[in-house]
C-alpha cells in the first residue's frame, strides 16, 4: 500500500479498476470462434478416444518395450507447467515481491488447468480406464505411481484453493456489477463470494489462509514433480538411472511454467486490453526470471548429459549416441539450442524482454519444453538393460500413430478451455488486490 | 684382432654357461624328503579336492592335464601326466611343490600340507593308463545286468557320516548280495533331487556302495534329510529306497513375506514408509480441511453482520 486515499478518491479509483478489469468479461468478440476451435479439437480427440476405447492401446504406437509415449510425455509436461503457480504466487509472494500481483491469478489459472488435466492424461494412457479405481483399491504404498496419484490430487486441491480464495472478494464485486449476466453466472458469483462483506475478520481469514497455503504448496509442488521424476528414476534404464532427476525435473518445470505465464500475460494484455496493468515492466521482470531459471536448468542439463557422456558406460552408449548423433539428434540439439540456449542468450538483452519478442521466445521455449519431455520419456525405453531379441520391428522403435496424436490434442484443448472459462467468468487480475495496492479503502471492496 | 675374437668367444661361452647349467640341472631332493609317504588315502574326496586346487593354483602354468599346453617358459612347467612329473616319488613332489624353483612358486605356506597331498593324489590319478579311481568303487568294477528281483536297503555309519546302500536279491528267504549294479544316491529337494555321487557307483561283491554325506547339506528345521537311492544301471525295473537321516544342518525357513519390505504387500511395507506416507498425507490434507473450514467461517461472519 503506497498511500491511503480518502473515501471519494477510493470510490473513483475502484470504479476505474473495476471498469478496466470487468470490461473483457462482457466483450465476446472472437470468443465464439475460439470456443468453436477448442470444441473442434475436443471432437477430434474424443473421436480418437472412442477408437482407443474400442480397440485398445494397440491403436497407439506403444508396444512392449516403449510402453510410455506421447501421453506420458504430455503428462510430464503438464505436471511441469503446473509448477509455476507455486513459483509465482508462493515463492515470490512469500518473498514479498510486489510486481507479481497482476499476474498471480494468470499463473494460478495455468497451474490449476495443467494439474487437473495431468491427472486425466494418465487415464487416457490407460487401456482399461474402467480399472482406474484399482489404483486406489489395490494401492501399493511402495509404488511411486501411488505417490504420484496422491500428490497430483493434493496439488490440484491446494491450487484450487489458492485460485478460489482471492476470487472471493472479486466475486462479491462481480455480484454487484454483473447484474445483467445470466442467472447461472450470478449464482456462481454468489456462491464464490461466500458472504463477503469486506469486514476486517474476513480479510484476516483470507490473508491467513492464503499465507498457510502459500507455505504448504511449496513442498507439495516440489513433491509433485520430484515424484514424477521418480517414476523414471526409480526404474533401471539407461538414461533414467540417474540421481539428479528430481531437481532436473523441477528446474525444467520452472522454465516451462515461466514461458507459459509469459504467453498468457501477452495474450490477456492484448486481448483484454490490459496494457496498463500488465506492463512492459512485468514482462521485463518475467524475462529476468526466465533467464534465471533457464540458467539453473542449463546447469542441470550439463550435469545430466556431460557426466554420463564422459564415462560412456556400456549401456549408456546407445542411448547417448541416439541423442547426440543418432536418430534423436536433430530433435535433441534443436531443443537444447532453440528451446534453451538461444532464448537464454537473447533474454539477457533488454530489448528482447519487451512483450512481443519475449512472447515469441517463450513459444519456442514451451515447444522445446514439450519436446524435451518426449526426449526424456521415449529414447530411454528403446535401449533397455536386458537385450531385446526376436521381436517385431515396431517393438523396438516408437512411432506415434495418428490416433495418438489426435488424442494428445484433447488435453491441450482441455487446458485452454479451463483457462478460457475461468478468464471469462472472473477478471484475470485480482481487482481487490490491485485496488488495495492503489490505496483504496479496504472496507469498500465488496 | 684374433685375440679379440677369442676373447669374445670366451665371453659368450662363459656368459652362457650359468644359463646352460641351470636349465639342465637336475632338481635333487634329499633322500629323506623323497622317502616321505603320502598319509592321505587316495579316495574320491581327496582326488576331487586335489583337482579343484590344481585348477585354481597350478593350471595357469602347467595347463590342462594331458594336453601339454602349459606356459612356454624355460624351463617349461611340465604336464602333470608327463613322466618328468610322474617319476617323482610322492615325497619328492611334496618337496618340489613346497619349495619351488625359478618360476615355479614356493607353495610351502600357501597351501597346507594336507591339500598338497590331495593335489599329489590328483596328479597320481592322472597317470597314463590309470583312470580316476576311488577306494569306494571296485577297481575293476563293471556294470552287469541282473535279471532277478532287486531290493535296496540303507545303512548309516554315524561316526563318519557314511551312507551305505546294499543291493540284494531275495530268494527263498535268503538275501543274496547283487554286485555290479550302478547306484546313485540323492537328497530330496524341490524340483530336481540332488545327486550325492556324480557318476553311478557300482556295487561290490557285498552288493554295497558307499557315499559320504556332504557336511554342508541343509536339512529341515531339525536337520532331517530325506535320502533316496536308486539303481540307475543294471536292472530294467526302477528300484529305489528312501530313508530319513538327521545329519543335515538344521535350517529354519523364514518366509520372506513375513518380513516388512519394499517388495512385500502394502500393509507389509516398512514402517518408515507407512509412517512417512500417512504422516504427510494426514498432515497436508488436515491443513487443507482446516482452510476449507476457515473459508466456511466467512459466510457466517457475512450473514451475522448483515442481520
Ligand atoms: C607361475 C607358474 C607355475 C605355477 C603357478 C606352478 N608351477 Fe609348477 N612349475 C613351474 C615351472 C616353471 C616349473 C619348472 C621349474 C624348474 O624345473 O626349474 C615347475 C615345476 C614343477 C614341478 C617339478 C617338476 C620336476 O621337474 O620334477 C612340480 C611337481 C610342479 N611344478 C607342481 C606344481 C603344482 C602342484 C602347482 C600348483 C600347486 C604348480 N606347480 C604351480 C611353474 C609353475
Amino acid at each position: 500500500m503506497n498511500q491511503t486515499l480518502n473515501q471519494e478518491d477510493s470510490k473513483n479509483t475502484l470504479r476505474k479498476i473495476e471498469d478496466d478489469l470487468i470490461r473483457p468479461l462482457r466483450n465476446h468478440k472472437g470468443f465464439e470462434l475460439w470456443i468453436l476451435f477448442l470444441l473442434l479439437m475436443f471432437i477430434i480427440g474424443g473421436y480418437a478416444y472412442i477408437i482407443q476405447l474400442k480397440d485398445g492401446l494397440g491403436v497407439t504406437g506403444l508396444r512392449d518395450y516403449v510402453s510410455w509415449g506421447l501421453y506420458i510425455s504430455n503428462f510430464v509436461f503438464f505436471v511441469a507447467a503446473s509448477l509455476i503457480g507455486m513459483l509465482i504466487s508462493s515463492v515470490l509472494g512469500l518473498l514479498k515481491i510486489k510486481w507479481i500481483t497482476p499476474i498471480s491469478r494468470i499463473a494460478e489459472m495455468i497451474a490449476l488447468a495443467f494439474a487437473m488435466w495431468a491427472g486425466l492424461v494418465i487415464i487416457i494412457d490407460m487401456g482399461r480406464p474402467d480399472r482406474f479405481p484399482y489404483v486406489l483399491l489395490h494401492a501399493r504404498l511402495q509404488s511411486p505411481i501411488l505417490w504420484d496419484v496422491t500428490v497430483v490430487t493434493t496439488y490440484v486441491a491446494i491450487s484450487t484453493l489458492l485460485l478460489v480464495l482471492p476470487l472471493i472478494p472479486d466475486a462479491s464485486i462481480l455480484k454487484r456489477r454483473m447484474t445483467d449476466a445470466p442467472k447461472w453466472q450470478q449464482f456462481i458469483y454468489t456462491m464464490v463470494s461466500s458472504g463477503w462483506i469486506a469486514s476486517p475478520e474476513q480479510y484476516a481469514i483470507i490473508r491467513k489462509s492464503m499465507r498457510i497455503l502459500a507455505i504448504l504448496i511449496v513442498p507439495v509442488a516440489l513433491a509433485i514433480h520430484t515424484v514424477t521424476s521418480w517414476l523414471f528414476a526409480s526404474t533401471l534404464r539407461p538414461g533414467w538411472d540417474t540421481t539428479i532427476f528430481g531437481p532436473y525435473f523441477v528446474t525444467g518445470a520452472f522454465v516451462a511454467g515461466v514461458a507459459a505465464v509469459i504467453i498468457g500475460m501477452y495474450f490477456f494484455r492484448v486481448n483484454y486490453r490490459l496494457a496498463n496493468y500488465i506492463t512492459d515492466f512485468h514482462f521485463n521482470r518475467m524475462g529476468q526470471l526466465l533467464v534465471l531459471v533457464s540458467l539453473v536448468y542449463f546447469y542441470f542439463n550439463i550435469n545430466e548429459f556431460l557426466v554420463p557422456a564422459y564415462k560412456m558406460k556400456t549401456m549408456d552408449v546407445h542411448h547417448l549416441h541416439g541423442l547426440f548423433a543418432g536418430k534423436h539428434a536433430v530433435m535433441f540439439w534443436s531443443v537444447q539450442l532453440f528451446g534453451l540456449i538461444i532464448p537464454l542468450i537473447l533474454l539477457i538483452f533488454r530489448p528482447f524482454r519487451k512483450p512481443l519478442p519475449i512472447m515469441v521466445i517463450s513459444i519456442f521455449v514451451i515447444i522445446g519444453a514439450w519436446l524435451k519431455r518426449y526426449l526424456i520419456v521415449v529414447p530411454a525405453q528403446e535401449h533397455t538393460f536386458l537385450p531385446i531379441q526376436n521381436v517385431p520391428e515396431n517393438f523396438m522403435v516408437y512411432q506415434p500413430t495418428a490416433v495418438e496424436i489426435m488424442l494428445t490434442l484433447l488435453p491441450i484443448a482441455g487446458v485452454l478451455l479451463i483457462i478460457t472459462i475461468i478468464a471469462k467468468l472472473f477478471p484475470v487480475i485480482p481487482i481487490w488486490e490491485i485496488a488495495h495496492e492503489k490505496g483504496v479503502d479496504e472496507s469498500i471492496l465488496k | 684382432m684374433n685375440r679379440h675374437i677369442y676373447l669374445i668367444f670366451a665371453l659368450i661361452f662363459f656368459g652362457c654357461l650359468p644359463v646352460l647349467t641351470y636349465s639342465q640341472a637336475v632338481w635333487t631332493v634329499s633322500s629323506a624328503d623323497a622317502a616321505k609317504k603320502n598319509p592321505v588315502p587316495a579316495n574320491d574326496k581327496s582326488v576331487n579336492s586335489g583337482k579343484s586346487l590344481y585348477n585354481a593354483q597350478c593350471k595357469s602354468c602347467h595347463g590342462d592335464p594331458g594336453k601339454g599346453n602349459g606356459l612356454p617358459l624355460v624351463p617349461k612347467p611340465q604336464d602333470p601326466t608327463s613322466d618328468i612329473i610322474q617319476k617323482n616319488s610322492d615325497g619328492a613332489l611334496l618337496y618340489k611343490i613346497s619349495n619351488g624353483r625359478g618360476a615355479m612358486p614356493r607353495f610351502k605356506d600357501v597351501i597346507k600340507d594336507e591339500d598338497k597331498w590331495n593335489i599329489i593324489n590328483y596328479i597320481r590319478s592322472l597317470k597314463k593308463g590309470k583312470t580316476a579311481s576311488s577306494e569306494t568303487s571296485v577297481p575293476d568294477a563293471i556294470i552287469q545286468s541282473f535279471e532277478g528281483k532287486v531290493e535296496l536297503a540303507f545303512r548309516f555309519v554315524d561316526s563318519t557320516k557314511t551312507i551305505i546302500v546294499k543291493a540284494v536279491n531275495p530268494k527263498e528267504g535268503v538275501l543274496i548280495p547283487v554286485p555290479g549294479l550302478g547306484i546313485t544316491v540323492f537328497a530330496k529337494r524341490y524340483f530336481r533331487d540332488l545327486k550325492l555321487n556324480a557318476d553311478a557307483l557300482i556295487t561290490n561283491a557285498d552288493g554295497e556302495v558307499e557315499v559320504d554325506f556332504p557336511g554342508s547339506l541343509p536339512g529341515d528345521s531339525i536337520g532331517n534329510v530325506l535320502l533316496l537311492a536308486r539303481v540307475t544301471e543294471g536292472v530294467s525295473d526302477s528300484v529305489a529306497v528312501s530313508a530319513q537321516i538327521g545329519w543335515g544342518k538344521p535350517f529354519v525357513y523364514i518366509n520372506p513375506r513375513s518380513e516388512r519390505s519394499l517388495w512385500n504387500s502394502t500393509w507389509m511395507a516398512p514402517w518408515w514408509l507407512l509412517l512417512s506416507y500417512f504422516g504427510v498425507v494426514i498432515g497436508v490434507w488436515g491443513t487443507i480441511f482446516y482452510i476449507v473450514l476457515e473459508v466456511g467461517k466467512l459466510k457466517k461472519i457475512g450473514s451475522q453482520q448483515a442481520s
